[in-house]
């Protein structure tokens, strides 16, 4: 079915409140009088107290989403990054079967192609054949640390490995009140 | 200053409980050397030796070493083929505190880094030779020429390194005494013969799963190496072509029952080509050209000049990667051709190279060859300075003896009426210099 509204209109019309049509939002129940002319206006600044109030909570629940909907955007763009550059470190050449919880160096050669060493440049000394481009491990599930973020990624571990512990033995140590 | 050298290079040292299990039972098939150990074990005649090594980097290779350092010498290692390095040997090695540069899937670059981290053993450089191929020669010749005084001699493995050094040795360039190991009868009449004559198949097996049976083969060369990959080929039920350039080879080789042709109009036909030329440029661009469709090619020659694989690489439209040291290229025809361990040695790059038996015939000849150089030579008198030597028959049968008794052989002694009649001692040599066997 097409949709004969033209565009821009939707159903919806956002109502502008001006100050001097404050009083048109407050009204009595049906059928009651009034007995005091500022009854109304009354009511009609609590109502405003409210809609400022629901608007502030409103706006700080939201704003506190939007925080973790910046930060989730950042550590998905992360994650991304981390995933293609792991695919292209998988993808440089490399001779050899590479062994999880070891450190390769990344080479790259004139001809452009990029590949993985054992030597480090140390090792090479001043016959380093080819351009430099980074160390890096490679971690048990296969991903790559970079060897300047190695000390960061143990102290992630050793952290993690702690909490486990913790969890482990909160679990395991029941012991029935005496 | 220079960093301090890695103690060891290898892929895995994880490796190394896997490999002392396989060089343990690679001790028991290894009976030449192992009699030298208990031998030589008290006397330790290679003491004050410092060799560096530099030859396949295998689980035999393991026990060569094991045994150079039971009889006293200091040792370092390194790999002479970048895919040849069995990764559990060296690991192996290294553990026991052996420096060891090695591992399997070198960068050319990374091989020549692997050689020369063998040379300096702590302040002091080495003084022994024993080399595979003539990399190690060469490189110690070309780029530390000032260390060759101090190197009392080098022993060569192989047909292309014994090349190599005749060669220097005409060109006056040779700065060491020199012994020919490849020449001795128990090592080229074994390892060169019945070693290529079961790695051959098993590392054409072990990349390719072919049938054997009723395909057409070319080797190309019939020296020792052709000899026993043409007699393997044959023995699984192939037809089996060769190509020569020495007429007394080729005859041999027709002797034999097999077609002799070239390598031009055998490749053709063939479904299997092998290269065990030493030579350079045998498979060219116009004979790739020539082929069927899945042809398989590879070398087991010393060298990777034999097949022209840098043709194969700018010119191919596609390669496919199926396994490590597997290439299938799809020329322009559309027709495939199957390259094995990138035309380097084929036993060893796809097989395990040659099995500890006939390996030990071989060591055990290096093992001799070095006890010579090193404590028969100090003055350089009995072994000069740019000269190539070969051992002497005694010992050549010395090895020989060594390893009968392993397969149970009971050997017929020549009684002194025999000994009279003939004028050959009883205890040998049995034959001249000359005698081909």
């Amino acid at each position: 079915m097409e949709n004969k509204e033209p565009a821009g209109t939707s159903g919806i019309v956002a109502k502008k409140i001006g100050p001097h049509l404050l009083t048109d939002k407050a009204h009595l129940v049906e059928g009651s009088k009034t007995k005091n002319p500022d009854d109304l206006i009354e009511l009609a600044q609590q109502i405003q107290r409210c809609d400022d109030s629901i608007k502030a909570v409103a706006s700080s629940k939201l704003r506190t989403i939007l925080e973790q909907m910046r930060s989730l955007q950042k550590q998905a763009q992360q994650c991304l990054e981390e995933a293609k550059r792991d695919a292209e470190l998988h993808h440089a050449a490399c001779n050899f079967k590479k062994i999880p919880g070891k450190l390769y160096y990344l080479y790259k050669r004139k001809s452009g192609q990029t590949y993985f060493s054992m030597l480090s440049p140390e090792e090479w000394g001043v016959g380093c054949p080819h351009e430099f481009l980074g160390c890096y491990k490679l971690e048990f599930d296969l991903t790559w640390t970079l060897f300047e973020d190695l000390p960061k990624r143990e102290e992630d571990n050793a952290m993690i490995e702690k909490l486990i512990k913790q969890q482990f033995n909160a679990a395991l140590t029941y012991e029935p009140a005496t | 200053m220079a960093p301090a050298k890695a103690q060891y290079k290898v892929a895995d040292i994880n490796l190394a409980e896997f490999g002392r299990k396989e060089i343990e039972i690679a001790e028991n098939e290894m009976p030449g050397l192992m009699s030298l150990r208990r031998q030589y074990g008290e006397s330790k005649p290679l003491q004050g030796a410092r060799i560096a090594g530099c030859l396949h980097m295998t689980i035999q290779t393991a026990v060569l070493i094991e045994t150079l350092q039971a009889l006293g010498a200091k040792v370092q290692w390194s790999s002479c083929n970048i895919f040849s390095t069995q990764d559990h040997a060296a690991a192996a090695i290294a553990v026991t505190g052996t420096p060891v540069y090695a591992w399997k899937g070198e960068t050319d670059e990374e091989y020549m880094w692997c050689v020369e981290q063998t040379i300096m053993f702590g302040d002091e450089p080495l003084n022994m030779i024993l080399d595979d191929g003539g990399d190690l020669t060469n490189l110690v010749h070309e780029k530390f020429p000032h260390l060759m005084d101090g190197i009392y001699g080098i022993t060569e493995e192989t047909t292309t390194g014994v090349h190599n050094l005749y060669k220097m040795m005409e060109n006056g360039t040779l700065k060491s005494a020199a012994i020919n190991v490849n020449d001795s009868v128990t090592k080229s009449k074994f390892d060169n013969l019945y070693g290529c004559r079961e790695s051959l198949v098993d590392g054409i097996k072990r990349a390719t799963d072919v049938m054997l049976a009723g395909k057409v083969a070319l080797v190309a060369g019939y020296g020792d190496v052709g000899k026993g990959s043409a007699q393997s080929l044959r023995a699984f039920g192939c037809r089996v072509l060769i190509s020569e350039v020495d007429p007394i080879n080729a005859l041999q080789a027709a002797m034999e029952g097999y077609e002799v042709t070239t390598v031009e109009k055998a490749a053709p036909k063939a479904n299997i080509i092998v290269t065990a030329t030493g030579c350079t440029s045998i498979i060219t661009p116009e004979v790739f050209q020539s082929l069927q469709n899945d042809t398989i090619v590879c070398n087991i020659g010393h060298f990777d000049c034999e097949i022209d694989v840098a043709w194969l690489n700018a010119n191919a439209v596609e390669k496919v990667e199926v396994k490590p040291q597997v290439d299938r290229f799809k020329l322009a025809s559309g027709n495939h051709i199957i390259l094995l361990a990138e035309g380097r040695l084929v036993n060893l790059g796809c097989g395990t190279g040659h099995p500890s038996f006939v390996m030990s015939n071989s060591f055990t000849n290096q093992t001799i060859a070095q006890i010579e150089l090193w404590t028969n030579n100090k003055d350089f008198k009995v072994y000069k300075r740019g000269e190539v030597y070969m051992l002497p028959k005694t010992l050549d049968e010395q090895v020989a003896r060594l390893h009968l008794d392993k397969l149970g052989v009971e050997l017929t002694t020549l009684s002194p009426f025999q000994s009279k009649y003939l004028g050959i001692p009883q205890k040998g040599p049995f034959k001249p210099e000359y005698y081909r066997y």
